[in-house]
């Protein structure tokens, strides 16, 4: 893989300043929010409202990190994979002679190179107020704060791969993050719960994903319906990527450019 | 920078053999054979829908043909793309941008996509096109100008042996296109070959040495600018009296084609064999009215053009007429 690749798909993510702005907004931002909300409740009247921080608050803060990095990492994913072709850009890209499929795999590293730093800011956030407001409640131990860090990036960056990869399918990025939002916080939760479907209901990736966090409570990210063992989550959540990669990449190396 | 170092020994800087490309049942290029020889603004007209762009995307692999193969600066095609393309640079259509990218950083993203050596030479492609002082401005900001001189520079990054330049001209000011056309011309005295996608006829005939006439995907005619406008029918406009008796004389005449009437004047087509000899066959047509008593006003040969020849070759004719 050639790092200029690389690079070049990083930047044209990261010039693009509303979707930068507004990923870090929606995470970092929103965080800050919410935390001064809450603050001030504690101190207006600590005995109704408890220290923001701690382990029990630590695992909601966690939760509004995954959920909200989800969504951006959706929006930047599909993004990477539609902003050649939607500039009118791929085909100059094709007729350097450049193989098709280095395009492609360039802009997965590309997007989760904008996709990291952004959810790791957010990370260190929830980890501060729940460090240093915790007030006399027990905090996360370092080991637990550099799981759960495993545990987002993953969880994000899995929203990130396959929106990556369905949009370059697609060829629409509006459409992707129409669709991927509406089957990962509507779709997918319902199918959770219609019991007749069965272990069929394992191929959704949204319990998988949950069910690698013993730290969230169940019901913030998935409605916990539907069991896995640790591996059958990782077998689902690899085949979700390699089957959103292939059809991306096959697009890629077949659209008319 | 890798790619071939030369031309081919046989001097062909593109060739097509029997180049077929289908949309469904629509034969876009209908068995091409073209020859591009290394070093010349090589002219590539048609009528709109003639199949030039969708020639010049499966040459460049941005669609593939049904049948036929090409070879690019001697490297066969599909199995050397990458190579042949390695020297190639090209405009397709409008040149797209990033539009929040600078220019710097557009070419920047399409150097990544070429060997290393591409980077170095981003900023002599800038200055060459006179867009250094734009170069850190978003391309978004950029005239339709900017845009077509940035492409040019995106094109020259490749340090192209082969530039295919599809419908450069448009959108372009005359002085504009005065430049352009003078930077194509420079390309082709450093040795470059230029393959000249336009619909601007006149352009073409300034510009190019060589051209193929292409219409409904079939390839009518190829070779010099000049072989192929000399080959067409000049013809001569006279104003005079008696015009129906004069006709009717002319159409007496051996040298004679076609007699059209419009408006005062006669315009009357010499065969085209007869083209060397035109200052001969209108002292001749002056002569033989005279001698009958008409009065002849005024007598004017029409250069032999490009355009012309264009439309007595392709199916615009009829529509033209």
């Amino acid at each position: 893989m050639r790092m200029r690749l690389i690079n070049a798909e990083w930047l044209k993510l990261l010039e693009r300043r509303g979707l930068l702005w507004g990923s870090l907004a929606s995470t970092v931002g929103g965080l800050i929010i919410v935390f001064a909300i809450v603050e001030g409740l504690h101190l207006a009247d600590p005995s109704q409202h408890g220290p923001v921080g701690g382990l029990n608050w630590f695992s909601e803060w966690l939760a509004g990190l995954a959920l909200v990095g989800a969504v951006v990492a959706i929006i930047i994913g599909a993004t990477a994979g539609t902003a050649d072709v939607s500039s009118g850009v791929f085909r100059d890209l094709v007729a350097t002679g450049c193989p098709r499929w280095k395009l492609f795999a360039a802009r997965i590293p590309g997007a989760l190179a904008l996709l990291i730093p952004i959810i790791t800011l957010g990370y260190a956030v929830v980890v501060v107020i729940s460090v240093f407001f915790a007030g006399p409640k027990p905090v996360p131990g370092v080991s637990l704060i550099m799981q759960c860090y495993g545990w987002v990036l993953l969880f994000t960056g899995f929203g990130l791969v396959v929106a990556l990869g369905f949009a370059s399918f697609i060829g629409s990025r509006a459409s992707a993050i129409a669709i991927l939002l509406g089957w990962q916080f509507i779709a997918s939760p319902l199918l959770e719960q219609v019991s007749f479907l069965g272990s069929s209901r394992q191929a959704l990736f949204t319990g998988a994903l949950a069910r690698l966090n013993q730290v969230i409570p169940q019901g913030a990210l998935s409605t916990g319906s539907v069991d896995y063992s640790v591996a059958s989550a990782v077998i689902v959540l690899i085949v979700w990527v390699a089957v959103m990669l292939s059809v991306g990449c096959w697009r890629t190396a077949t659209r008319d450019a | 920078m890798s790619g071939p170092s030369s031309y081919p020994a046989d001097g062909v800087a593109i060739e097509t053999n029997n180049l077929t490309k289908r949309f469904g049942d629509v034969i876009a290029v209908n068995g091409v054979n073209l020859s591009v020889p290394q070093g010349s603004a090589f002219g590539f007209v048609g009528p709109n829908g003639a199949g030039k762009t969708t020639l010049i995307r499966t040459l460049l692999g941005l669609t593939r043909s049904n049948s036929g193969d090409f070879r690019i600066l001697g490297c066969s095609i599909p199995e050397e793309r990458s190579l042949a393309l390695a020297r190639v640079g090209a405009i397709i259509e409008e040149p797209r941008f990033h539009p929040f990218l600078t220019g710097l950083e557009n070419l920047k993203v399409i150097a990544a996509a070429r060997e290393p050596e591409a980077r170095m030479l981003i900023r002599p492609a800038l200055a060459r096109v006179g867009l250094t002082d734009r170069a850190d401005k978003r391309v978004k900001t950029y005239s339709t100008g900017m845009r077509q001189r940035l492409g040019i520079a995106r094109c020259l990054i490749a340090d192209p042996l082969l530039l295919i330049l599809d419908e450069p001209m448009n959108g372009l000011d005359p002085a504009g296109i005065e430049e352009l056309r003078e930077m194509i011309r420079a390309f082709v005295g450093e040795g470059k070959t230029v393959f000249l996608s336009s619909h601007l006829l006149d352009e073409v005939q300034k510009t190019c040495d060589h051209v193929a006439i292409i219409d409904k995907g079939s390839i009518l005619m190829q070779g010099p600018v000049k072989d192929i406008a000399r080959a067409g029918h000049p013809s001569v406009r006279i104003r005079c009296d008696r015009q129906d008796d004069a006709a009717g004389l002319l159409e007496s005449r051996p040298s004679i084609e076609r007699i059209q009437r419009v408006d005062d004047t006669l315009i009357v087509t010499i065969d085209a064999e007869l083209g060397s000899g035109l200052d001969a066959v209108v002292a001749d047509l002056n002569r033989h009215l005279v001698e009958s008593g008409v009065s002849v006003f005024a007598l004017e040969t029409e250069d032999i053009s490009l355009e012309k020849r264009f439309l007595e070759v392709t199916s615009r004719l009829e529509t033209w007429e």
